[in-house]
C-alpha cells in the first residue's frame, strides 16, 4: 500500500488546488486504486501484482484524462481570444458606424444650408431677376464639390410642389448643375419646396456614404458569423464539463 | 425560450402603439392613414426585426454578462442598459442596410440614418424592460 500512496503523492505534487481539495482528491483516488486492487486480489492475483496492474491501469486513465484536458483547455483559450477578437471586430464596426453618423449628419447639415440659402434668394415672382439666378449659381458652385451635387434644378408650379413633384428635367425652369449620369429622365433623390411656387429637385451623389455603410455591414457580418462560431464552441466545451462532472 | 419569443411580442406591440401613436399625433394629415396605418407601419417592420436580431442579440447579451461578475444589481442594470442600447443601434443599421439592399436602393442609407437607429435603440430598451419584467434573464 505504500506504493500506493507514494504514486498519490506524486500524482498531485504539482497540482493547482487548496490543501482541502488535494485532500479530498488524494482520498477519491486512493480508494479507487484500493477497489481495483481488491478485485484483482479476488481474482487470484498476489498483493504485489495487483497494486502494480492497479497503478498501470490508472496511469492510462490519467493520461488520456489529461490528453483530453489539455485539448479543451486549448479549446476554451481558443474560444476566449475568439470573442476577445469580435469584440474588437465590433468595436471596429461601431467606430465605423459612428464616423458615417457624423460624417451624414455633417451633410445633411450642409444640405440644409444650400436648400435655406437658395430659399432665402427667392420671392414668389414667375422668373427669376439676373441678381436672383447668379445669387443661386453662386450657392451651387459654392457646394457643388462638398456636396458631390450631381443635379440641381429649378421648378415652377402654381399648384405647389406636392402636384409636380416628381418632375422631368425638361419641365425645369433653371437647370443650374447637371451632371448626372441619368439626364432627361431623371428622378432626383429629393425634392424640396423653396415657397409656394417654387421648388428644387437634387440629386447628391451618396457613393461614399455607401461605401462606407457596405464596409461597416460587413464588419458586423463578420462579427456575428466570429460570435456564432464562439458561441457553439463555448456550448460545447459546456457540455463536455458538464458530461465530465456527472462521471 | 417561448418567454423570450412572448417578450419579443410584446415588444412589438408596445413598439408599434408607441411609434404608431408619436406618428400619428404628429401627422399633419389624420385622415390618410388613420391610427392604424402607423402602427400597422411599425409593426409589419418590427416584428422580424424583433424575432431575427432581437432574440438572438439579447441572447448575446445574456451570455456576455453572465460571465462576468457585477457588484451591484444596478451595475448590472446599467451594463445591460448600454449594451442594448448600442445592440439596438446596430441591428437597426444592420436591418436598414439589408432592407436597402434587397430593395437596390442603397442611397437611402444616407438620409435618415440616425432616425432608423433611435428606432433600433427604442426597440432594443422596450426590449430590455419588458424582459426585466416579464424575467427572461438569468441573472
Amino acid at each position: 500500500m505504500k506504493k500506493i500512496d507514494k504514486y498519490i503523492d506524486s500524482v498531485y505534487q504539482d497540482f493547482d488546488g487548496t490543501e482541502k481539495e488535494i485532500k479530498e482528491l488524494k482520498v477519491e483516488m486512493r480508494s479507487h486504486l484500493l477497489e481495483i486492487v481488491e478485485e484483482l486480489k479476488a481474482e487470484g492475483k498476489s498483493e504485489s501484482k495487483a497494486v502494480q496492474i492497479a497503478l498501470n491501469r490508472f496511469g492510462d486513465e490519467a493520461q488520456l484524462s489529461h490528453g483530453l484536458m489539455e485539448f479543451f483547455e486549448a479549446q476554451k483559450l481558443f474560444a476566449k481570444k475568439l470573442l476577445r477578437f469580435s469584440i474588437g471586430v465590433c468595436i471596429v464596426g461601431i467606430i465605423g458606424l459612428g464616423w458615417l453618423v457624423i460624417l451624414n449628419q455633417m451633410e445633411q447639415n450642409e444640405r440644409k444650408d444650400l436648400i435655406s440659402n437658395i430659399a432665402a434668394q427667392l420671392n414668389e415672382d414667375t422668373e427669376f431677376s439676373t441678381a436672383e439666378e447668379d445669387e443661386v449659381l453662386k450657392q451651387v458652385n459654392y457646394f457643388s464639390d462638398s456636396l458631390k451635387i450631381l443635379h440641381l434644378s429649378i421648378y415652377y408650379s402654381e399648384d405647389g410642389m406636392e402636384e409636380a413633384f416628381p418632375a422631368k428635367v425638361e419641365n425645369a425652369e433653371y437647370v443650374f448643375h447637371n451632371i448626372s449620369p441619368v439626364n432627361n429622365e431623371l428622378v432626383p433623390t429629393k425634392g424640396y419646396a423653396l415657397n409656394d411656387k417654387w421648388f428644387m429637385q437634387i440629386q447628391f451623389d451618396d457613393n461614399r456614404n455607401n461605401y462606407i455603410a457596405l464596409i461597416t455591414l460587413g464588419i458586423f457580418i463578420v462579427f456575428g458569423v466570429l460570435i456564432i462560431i464562439w458561441s457553439i464552441l463555448n456550448t460545447y466545451i459546456k457540455k463536455y464539463k458538464r458530461r465530465k462532472n456527472d462521471d | 425560450m417561448i418567454k423570450k419569443v412572448i417578450i419579443a411580442l410584446l415588444s412589438t406591440v408596445i413598439f408599434s402603439v408607441l411609434l404608431g401613436g408619436i406618428n400619428y399625433i404628429t401627422m399633419s394629415d389624420k385622415t390618410i392613414e388613420g391610427l392604424w396605418g402607423p402602427m400597422f407601419f411599425f409593426g409589419l417592420y418590427s416584428l422580424p426585426g424583433f424575432f431575427f436580431l432581437g432574440i438572438p442579440l439579447s441572447v448575446l447579451i445574456e451570455k456576455i454578462t453572465y460571465q462576468k461578475s457585477f457588484k451591484s444589481n444596478v451595475s448590472l442594470y446599467f451594463t445591460k442598459f448600454v449594451l442594448y442600447f448600442v445592440t439596438g443601434a446596430i441591428a437597426a443599421f444592420v436591418f436598414m442596410m439589408i432592407l436597402a439592399i434587397a430593395e437596390s436602393e442603397i442611397y437611402l442609407i444616407g438620409q435618415e440614418l440616425v432616425s432608423y437607429m433611435m428606432y433600433g435603440v427604442i426597440a432594443s430598451l422596450i426590449y430590455y424592460h419588458i424582459s426585466l419584467i416579464i424575467g427572461g434573464n438569468k441573472k
